[in-house]
């Protein structure tokens, strides 16, 4: 399975196959065998969902995910790993309606009626699977109508925004 | 005098959770005052009462002494504690205070104003007989009375932009040679920055150490010392790390800057708790710096080795009862305190918003935690970002030093950046192990201290197993093999 994670120099893919781990960066990658650090996983998940990993040396991972966010503690040391935003953009697309490309869960309307857009600009956040997806403008638009509020839950396919193409007289 | 029935706290976040615990111990009703992005606070739980003042910034609430004083006046307090910061060392409020009846728990407006002042409060303290940074800042500009000037202080001298601040307009001039292009360059720089080119000449400590002196006063013209604390520590004038006793200080230089703490405290005919800070250079010579006339943010490491409650203190003298004690207690083992912080050290230590998914701290007997959030809460952009204050008590500063470690390297924010891990490795280093840093130390070893341990694949691949064994397959992220 792989993870895109966001960072500074860009996404960095992160393979998981049973117990070994690719980390890849550009053309570099590097493989950690899990089971050389981990002793034993213990489920004593409090209130707040924090995780408790031992490990081979002893020490303690704790962890805790929020939403497409994962927060670790190991050694003294917090860090924060946060999936890449998986972007949708209906590219070749040219009809005037924006569907849902799975379903999910409306968490940000990032436009309102009447606002231009170039192609690219986010018009939407959509949440499925616990990550975040834009949904993007296929091609330089205005917003015509907006069929779905933030919070409602959408199915494939359902109609989420209805656009009226410009066409690219301006610069 | 009658004793306080309710006290207003016109402060915020941990320390007006502090006085309140000490306030419901002495059996005082309180209020707290809140602006509208700390309406879920932890201290507005904490107080019996809870005044909003609206406003988002501290300016339109905290800061604002009409709407803290109709606070009072709506609430019935008949007492105010300023707490640290905001309005604690304001003698508007403390006057319109005393105007209504209302009593300020800190001292006399007087005092407060006579401090305030840098070069005013210089002169006083020198009059007293206090050593202060010998320096010159004499109307004339002639290069002639310079040369002269230097030539008393003793080299190595600063030049200082008497306009100055934030470092501009300051040249080091160690030798006579250097001394006329030095103030000429520190002329041009000043001029170009602040438009006024007016120079005073201060002697320059090298590699200095702050040290400070917790003082308290009482209504009957009793002051005492309650032993030093050593705040070298700081990054761009801000304390990092505090501890008491100073490491490495010879008893008879403590007995001298004591004596001379009080006799600044007396020149003012201080009331209440109050410091008085000190810059000690590398030969044993001291120079008053300034007086703070409220409670610090660090008071905790004096309470943890004398065992008082300074809050308590500071009501009852308030109130116009005697010092319990005219002679300074003993002090017991040592203790350091460090500030956490929601900030980024890499990213020069700029503030980090957002909600605390998870705060967590060990349990010890040794370990003090003050702090004005819990898990869930919004550090936001409009105040400081301080999380909590940690402090640790050891029967000896080793003992205290691997307790602190420990301590931090067990703490768990999970939310914004903090400066745990900064800490961690400043209370490791080898020279604060030995008590060998100076104000300078971080700034001089900042690379070193901003470093991790663990590599970043290793940390990916560990986010990575996590997301893997807590997430089905996830048919959006396609495989890129």
């Amino acid at each position: 399975m792989d993870y895109l994670f966001e960072s500074k120099t860009g996404s960095i893919s992160v393979h998981v196959s049973g117990s070994a781990v690719r980390v890849r960066k550009g053309t570099n990658s590097i493989i950690y065998q899990m089971d050389d650090f981990i002793a034993k996983e213990i489920h004593a998940s409090n209130s707040e969902q924090i995780a408790t990993l031992t490990m081979k040396d002893g020490s303690i991972l704790k962890y805790l995910k929020v939403r497409n966010e994962v927060f670790l503690h190991w050694k003294g040391e917090t860090w924060t790993a946060k999936l890449a935003e998986r972007s949708y953009e209906a590219s070749g697309q040219t009809t005037p309606e924006i569907k849902s490309p799975m379903p999910g869960k409306v968490v940000q309307i990032s436009t309102e009626v009447g606002r231009e857009h170039l192609q690219g600009e986010t018009l939407l956040i959509l949440e499925a699977m616990k990550m975040e997806n834009a949904v993007k403008a296929p091609y330089p638009c205005r917003v015509e109508e907006i069929r779905k509020s933030q919070g409602d839950l959408v199915q494939q396919d359902e109609v989420l925004i209805i656009l009226h193409r410009i066409d690219s007289e301006k610069t | 005098m009658k004793p306080i029935q309710k006290i207003l706290i016109a402060n915020r976040g941990e320390i007006a959770v502090r006085v309140i615990r000490t306030a419901k111990k002495m059996g005082i009703k309180t209020v707290a005052i809140y602006s509208d992005p700390d309406a879920q606070s932890l201290f507005v739980q904490s107080a019996d009462e809870a005044f909003s003042l609206g406003g988002t910034d501290a300016r339109s609430s905290y800061l604002n002494v009409d709407k803290v004083i109709q606070a009072c006046l709506e609430t019935g307090a008949d007492a105010v504690h300023p707490g640290y910061g905001f309005l604690s060392e304001n003698t508007d409020f403390a006057t319109k205070l005393e105007k209504h009846g209302i009593r300020f728990i800190g001292p006399k407006p007087h005092s407060i104003e006579a401090m305030g002042d840098k070069i005013g409060s210089r002169l006083l303290v020198a009059k007293s007989g206090v050593p202060v940074v010998p320096g010159y800042e004499g109307a004339s500009q002639e290069m002639s009375v310079f040369q002269k000037e230097a030539e008393k202080i003793g080299y190595p001298i600063m030049a200082k932009a008497s306009a100055g601040g934030g470092g501009k307009g300051m040249r080091r001039i160690n030798t006579p040679e250097e001394l006329e292009p030095g103030i000429l360059s520190a002329k041009r720089e000043s001029l170009s920055a602040f438009g006024d080119d007016r120079i005073l000449l201060e002697k320059y400590i090298t590699n200095p150490r702050h040290v400070e002196f917790q003082i308290f006063g009482d209504t009957k013209g009793n002051i005492i010392h309650l032993h030093e604390r050593d705040c070298s520590l700081q990054r761009r004038h801000q304390k990092v790390v505090e501890e008491t006793p100073a490491p490495n200080y010879p008893s008879n230089l403590k007995t001298k800057m004591s004596e001379a703490a009080v006799m600044a405290a007396k020149s003012v005919q201080y009331e209440g708790a109050g410091t008085v800070e000190f810059i000690l250079g590398e030969s044993g010579e001291f120079y008053f710096l300034e007086m703070n006339t409220r409670l610090q943010v660090e008071h905790p490491v004096t309470e943890m080795t004398t065992g008082l409650d300074l809050v308590e203190w500071q009501i009852r003298v308030c109130q116009g009862e005697t010092l319990p004690q005219i002679q300074t207690p003993p002090q017991k083992g040592h203790a350091i305190e460090v500030r956490i912080y929601a900030e980024d050290p890499k990213e020069g230590f700029l503030p980090s918003t957002g909600r605390i998914h998870h705060l967590s701290f060990p349990k010890r007997d040794y370990l003090r935690i003050d702090s004005g959030v819990i898990s869930g809460s919004e550090i936001t952009m409009f105040y400081d970002p301080m999380i909590a204050k940690l402090i640790v008590w050891g029967e000896d500063r080793i003992t205290a030093i691997h307790r602190l470690i420990e301590c931090l390297s067990e703490t768990i924010v999970f939310g914004p950046k903090t400066n745990l891990q900064f800490l961690q490795k400043l209370v490791s280093s080898n020279e604060f192990a030995e008590g060998k840093v100076s104000t300078h130390y971080i700034a001089d070893n900042e690379q070193e201290l901003l470093s991790d341990k663990t590599n970043d694949e290793l940390k990916l691949a560990f986010a990575g197993a996590v997301f893997a064994t807590k997430e089905p397959l996830n048919p959006w992220i396609k495989e890129t093999t």
